[in-house]
């Protein structure tokens, strides 16, 4: 095994034609450490990620593995470990044939790449599949052939690209931490791409979370989750409800005073950053911190729809001033009235509040 | 009651042309024994013709034995193979490039494959012999800029039937490697590459064993139509190629011995449907494995 290095990216920047794939963006992971590139499809995650791994040359910037500038590199001299999106396990070759592929281009002897191979397929819980062809085998199984494939070099940084974006929900759940497991227990530094939220929170020790090709939030998944510095992130991360008012005071600087649109209650709220009083703001409430409250007491809303989903009761409201309907979720039904006028309620510890961005 | 009798008179009308079914491939079947199977058993059995001595293998035994036709039989595999393995060579690069790097051209190279294919054997051939002859294109202008002294001999040579071979079947070994390839994913190369293989090894090792079908598939296609071909060795080869098919177009139009042309016909049938069943046994067990 060897020593865990860290990665370092320098202002790289990348453009196809005339779209700006990648602003100038630098950044660093920790020896050891998993970080997560969070974003919708387009946002410059697998540009990042392909640029690491020497498929695609940045216009700017430079690529370190440890000390070393990587940057003109091609990918089979880089020493990564790379698990694609599909797999890309060779169809040609058995699940032992594909795990030794790696040690075979290093030219290592034939007896020894038995005895890697070996561990390897142990590792994974594979060992009776040694001799099965790649079509034998269920999503999860070629999932963990492919991270056999992928560490059995001993690579210096392993590359996760939506790695668990094909399997089915359970089994994803499950591959979450036996992945991370695996690659804590090996100490190595890893890269995920994913567009999944609840994939870079349960797996990462960073959450870089991206956006139109920049980084606009990095940070620990739980330091993202609570105090989201945008709508953008606020939003990717969980559905939040987002609405609208206008600040009455600030009387700490670590507080505000926020009137929501279309209610004449005042709520007291933490702000991370200093607000001056009379600007537009945005509240962002997660709909599993609210309730309903059946006699009208809070932010005044129309009740429009309820569903059952199995661990919870999702309800959606109309409420004045916001666009879009409101969410809440519970864990027992709610008995609305005839008029379906209710009260939403919150702890103010759980809302967010947010600079509405210049429009 | 009237409509009862409709709607059971209509479902009694979809039986009848669910039992005629099969019927309805009689035209097609008739036509085929008419028009492929009889003549082809008359075939088989004209080869066997022995004139006033009954059924004979003697024009079968003249082909093996006889140095001249042995030579001529030999010869033929011979400009099969090499044509084959020439388009290939050819062939292969152009349909990776189409593949992996033409993008949005790509139908443009499909189309000028096949454009040619529309145009006649005949003319495509004549276009070789306009520009290489002795007073063509190309020995014209070499003379005139002075490059040559005088015009060099390159119409009928051996030479120049491959050219013209390659030239005419490329397309085929082409079309049918493309698509393979097309199902190749680009990643299973990359992922050779972060593993540590060069690209031209990630090639070697992943792409190529993948689209051995497509190889296969092109080679037995150019094998098999080279053998049938003779139009090119009698334009451009000035007799210095004689394959068994220049020699049946030869029997059948000079010396009119019709029996020893059907039993000639019938050894390259041969050729072909041994080359078929093995390209037909190929795909089937990489389905199998699959």
């Amino acid at each position: 095994m060897q020593h865990s290095l860290p990665l370092r990216l320098e202002q790289i920047s990348k453009s196809f034609g005339h779209v700006q794939a990648l602003h100038p963006l630098s950044l660093e992971v920790q020896p050891g450490e998993m970080l997560a590139l969070l974003g919708p499809s387009g946002c410059g995650k697998t540009t990042t990620l392909r640029i690491v791994a020497g498929f695609s040359m940045p216009d700017t910037g430079s690529v370190y593995i440890g000390d070393n500038d990587v940057t003109e590199l091609p990918p089979h001299k880089r020493k990564l470990g790379m698990v694609f999106q599909n797999y890309s396990l060779f169809p040609h070759m058995n699940v032992a044939e594909n795990i030794a592929f790696g040690l075979q281009m290093r030219n290592m002897a034939k007896s020894e790449i038995g005895i890697r191979v070996a561990e390897m397929l142990r590792m994974v819980r594979l060992e009776k599949f040694a001799d099965r062809s790649i079509h034998q085998l269920s999503g999860g199984q070629q999932q963990r052939v492919a991270l056999a494939r992928s560490l059995v070099t001993d690579p210096a940084i392993l590359l996760l690209d939506e790695p668990l974006g094909a399997l089915d929900k359970s089994l994803r759940e499950s591959m979450q931490f036996e992945l991370r497991e695996i690659q804590k227990k090996l100490g190595i530094t890893a890269i995920i791409v994913t567009h999944d939220q609840e994939e870079a929170l349960t797996m990462s020790d960073r959450i870089a979370v991206m956006s139109m090709g920049r980084v606009v939030q990095i940070g620990a998944p739980i330091e993202i989750y609570q105090r989201p510095q945008s709508q953008f992130v606020s939003e990717f991360l969980g559905t939040a409800n987002i609405l609208p008012g206008e600040v009455l005071g600030h009387p700490q600087s670590e507080q505000a005073i926020v009137r929501l649109d279309g209610s004449r209650a005042e709520i007291s709220l933490n702000s991370n950053e200093a607000v001056r009083v009379g600007s537009r703001v945005n509240v962002a409430l997660r709909p599993e911190r609210m309730w309903i409250d059946s006699s009208g007491d809070g932010i005044p809303a129309r009740f429009r729809a309820a569903v059952f989903r199995g661990s919870y009761y999702a309800y959606e409201l109309d409420v004045q001033g916001s666009e879009k309907p409101v969410y809440v979720y519970t864990n027992e039904p709610i008995e609305v009235p005839s008029d379906g006028v209710v009260g939403l309620g919150f702890n103010p510890d759980y809302s967010i509040l947010l600079m509405q961005e210049a429009a | 009651m009237d409509a009862s009798v409709a709607v059971s008179r209509r479902r009694r009308g979809q039986l009848h042309t669910g039992r005629l079914g099969p019927a309805w491939a009689l035209p097609a079947i008739l036509f085929l024994c008419g028009f492929f199977l009889l003549p082809l058993a008359a075939n088989i059995l004209r080869g066997l013709d022995g004139g006033s001595a009954g059924l004979t293998l003697a024009h079968y035994v003249r082909l093996i034995t006889d140095a001249y036709y042995a030579g001529v039989v030999i010869e033929t595999f011979k400009v099969a193979i090499i044509t084959t393995l020439s388009c290939l060579i050819v062939g292969y690069p152009v349909a990776y490039f189409m593949v992996r790097y033409a993008g949005r051209w790509n139908s443009v190279m499909v189309f000028c494959l096949i454009a040619p294919l529309l145009t006649s054997i005949i003319m495509r051939t004549f276009g070789w012999t306009v520009l290489f002859s002795r007073k063509g294109l190309i020995n014209n202008w070499l003379t005139s800029i002075g490059v040559l002294d005088r015009p060099l001999r390159i119409l009928d040579t051996e030479l120049m039937v491959y050219v013209g071979l390659v030239h005419v079947l490329v397309p085929f070994m082409v079309l049918s490697i493309t698509s393979v390839l097309q199902g190749i994913d680009e990643r299973l190369e990359e992922s050779a590459q972060i593993l540590g293989a060069s690209p031209v090894r990630a090639f070697f090792r992943i792409t190529l064993p993948l689209s051995l079908d497509g190889i296969a598939t092109g080679c037995i296609l150019v094998f098999v139509l080279t053998n049938g071909s003779f139009l090119t060795m009698l334009l451009l080869g000035g007799g210095k190629i004689t394959t068994l098919s220049l020699l049946i177009y030869q029997q059948f139009t000079l010396t009119q011995e019709v029996a020893f042309a059907a039993a000639m016909g019938n050894i390259l049938l041969l050729c072909a449907v041994v080359a078929l069943a093995i390209q037909l046994r190929f795909v089937r067990r990489k389905g199998v494995k699959s």
